[in-house]
């Protein structure tokens, strides 16, 4: 890994993180400085958190999803992870509210961890990429529909709304505390993901080999899908569904550090992180008179890559 | 004897299979399709949790970790694929690392994605791979499959000089009677999940071929598998 890219992604990273607090500029130096300070710090510093910490556990848990299945088009949203989440997160949240952040990363993780576990039982542990995208698509529908199914059945008007406004994944009104519990999960996450690097990158030499080498591969697996789970499943419990960082933040990694898959996890982290503030950022400056959900501009942005994603591996493949 | 195992068992697969190597030797191991080679193998590298014991330079590698382990022992799967798009040098690295074999020529594969490699060069690239560590026991399925003539003589002799160098030794997988017969010390053939002779004396029986005028030919029916006798 060079360590070069990897400082450069930091300060990338660190300027983006103090322009995601400071921009515009125009509402935070004009006013009294206590006003001034209760911006800074209810508003900004809670969504800047947010963007670093929920890109930073998509980077890193689509890195190791991907170096788990050995498919560089895993990733949490296209396995149907985040849509599990989502699912556990609205049918907590109707049953506890939206304000009960324990009980609702709670609900979303079991969500991800029930999708990823079906997906392996669908899938199969080494999946093809057209076996790995069906189950997920399928999980997904599945999901999505359970979802609607859900909101269909909301107890209010007001709780439908609640839903719906969330899953349509949001940085904004979340408080220092939410940010707080997102970024302590995705740190952890993160950290003991880090911890399997050197095995993932062993799985990389093909599931019999890695046990002769001394790995327990089944333990992997489980872990692996566990840590993805809880952190994804924490992050969506406070800001709703946000897709596609996590496919594209490792692609970009593993293409910038020339990165095995296990060590591409760091830099998938720093980029996911980058991703989701710049996201954010644009967001915020967009001249449109009202703001967009996140959620809604990284798909705009992320489905299209991912189709060119798709149609390069055709030509490559020549299928 | 450098490895000593006993009672290697796995339902289905290997029945009580128990087989001592000693210090430089190259052991070939042989039998028809399905008589447990591969999973005599596996059992000895600690895939697919079979039963019974193994003992290499007195410990049991089964146990160790991936920081020991490749210096104990190293395994070359018969499948040349690899599910990542590595690096060969990355690839060689991952096994463990170590030494270089400049009979393998790798210098100008090293910097290549091992799925843009043919499948002869793939092979070499995992047989340094397996040989890099310079391991006490060197568990190898097929490793002249995919390779020409040439590389199959230079290979075999590489293990060769390899497991000269004392405290090592070499279980060898192999289809190929003559070549087993040329480069191995010992031959084992294994029939029905068992080890069931030693040479190549009862070939006929368990194979149902002959060497007449110096070629193999078919003459009968080989003996039927013990498993499926039941």
């Amino acid at each position: 890994m060079r360590t070069p890219v990897l400082l450069l992604l930091l300060l990338a990273l660190a300027a983006a993180f103090a322009a995601s607090l400071l921009l515009p500029g125009s509402s935070l130096f004009g006013l009294d400085p206590g006003l001034a300070a209760a911006v800074l710090i209810e508003l900004r510093l809670p969504r800047a958190l947010l963007a670093l910490a929920y890109g930073a556990t998509l980077g890193a848990a689509g890195a190791a999803v991907q170096a788990l299945f050995a498919n560089p088009l895993a990733s949490p949203d296209l396995t149907g992870t985040t849509s599990g989440a989502a699912l556990g997160a609205v049918v907590t949240a109707y049953l506890f509210g939206f304000a009960a952040p324990l009980a609702l990363s709670a609900g979303s993780i079991a969500g991800a961890l029930a999708a990823l576990a079906l997906l392996l039982a669908l899938a199969g542990p080494r999946a093809e990429t057209a076996t790995l995208l069906l189950a997920g698509l399928a999980i997904s529908a599945l999901a999505g529909a359970l979802t609607t199914l859900a909101l269909a059945l909301a107890p209010s008007p007001f709780a439908f709304y609640d839903a719906y406004d969330w899953l349509m994944g949001s940085l904004i009104d979340r408080s220092l505390d939410q940010a707080g519990f997102a970024g302590l999960a995705g740190l952890l996450t993160i950290a003991l993901l880090l911890r399997l690097g050197p095995a993932l990158d062993r799985l990389a030499l093909g599931e019999e080999v890695a046990q002769s080498l001394g790995d327990d591969v089944g333990r992997l697996r489980l872990q692996v899908i566990c840590l993805t789970a809880f952190g994804v499943g924490a992050c969506v419990a406070i800001c709703g569904a946000i897709g596609f960082i996590g496919l594209i933040a490792p692609i970009f990694a593993r293409r910038l550090t020339r990165a095995r898959p296990g060590q591409a996890i760091l830099p998938a982290a720093l980029i996911g992180a980058l991703l989701l503030t710049l996201a954010d950022l644009a967001v915020r400056l967009a001249p449109l008179g009202r703001t967009l959900p996140i959620g809604v501009v990284t798909a705009l942005i992320g489905a299209p890559f991912f189709l060119w994603l798709v149609a390069h591996m055709r030509w490559r493949l020549r299928l | 004897m450098i490895l000593q195992a006993s009672g290697l068992a796995l339902p289905g697969r290997l029945a009580d299979a128990s087989l001592a190597i000693g210090e430089g030797e190259l052991v070939g191991l042989v039998g028809p399709n399905g008589s447990g080679k591969t999973s005599l193998l596996h059992a000895l590298a600690g895939i697919g949790g079979a039963s019974g014991d193994v003992a290499l330079g007195g410990v049991d590698p089964r146990r160790l970790g991936p920081r020991l382990r490749p210096s104990y022992l190293t395994y070359l799967p018969a499948s040349r694929d690899i599910p990542w798009p590595l690096l060969a040098r990355d690839l060689i690295a991952l096994g463990g690392g170590g030494a270089d074999f400049p009979a393998l020529e790798l210098g100008p594969l090293l910097d290549r994605r091992v799925d843009t490699l043919s499948t002869g060069e793939r092979s070499r690239v995992l047989i340094a791979r397996a040989l890099a560590p310079r391991p006490k026991l060197l568990l190898l399925d097929e490793p002249t499959a995919n390779l020409d003539p040439l590389w199959q003589i230079r290979l075999m002799e590489l293990v060769r000089a390899e497991i000269a160098q004392g405290g090592r030794a070499a279980l060898v997988a192999i289809h190929d009677l003559d070549a087993a017969d040329r480069y191995a010390d010992r031959i084992l053939v294994m029939n029905g999940g068992r080890i069931a002779a030693e040479g190549l004396d009862q070939v006929t029986a368990i194979f149902g071929v002959e060497r007449v005028a110096g070629r193999w030919q078919a003459v009968r029916p080989p003996a039927a598998d013990p498993r499926s006798s039941r």
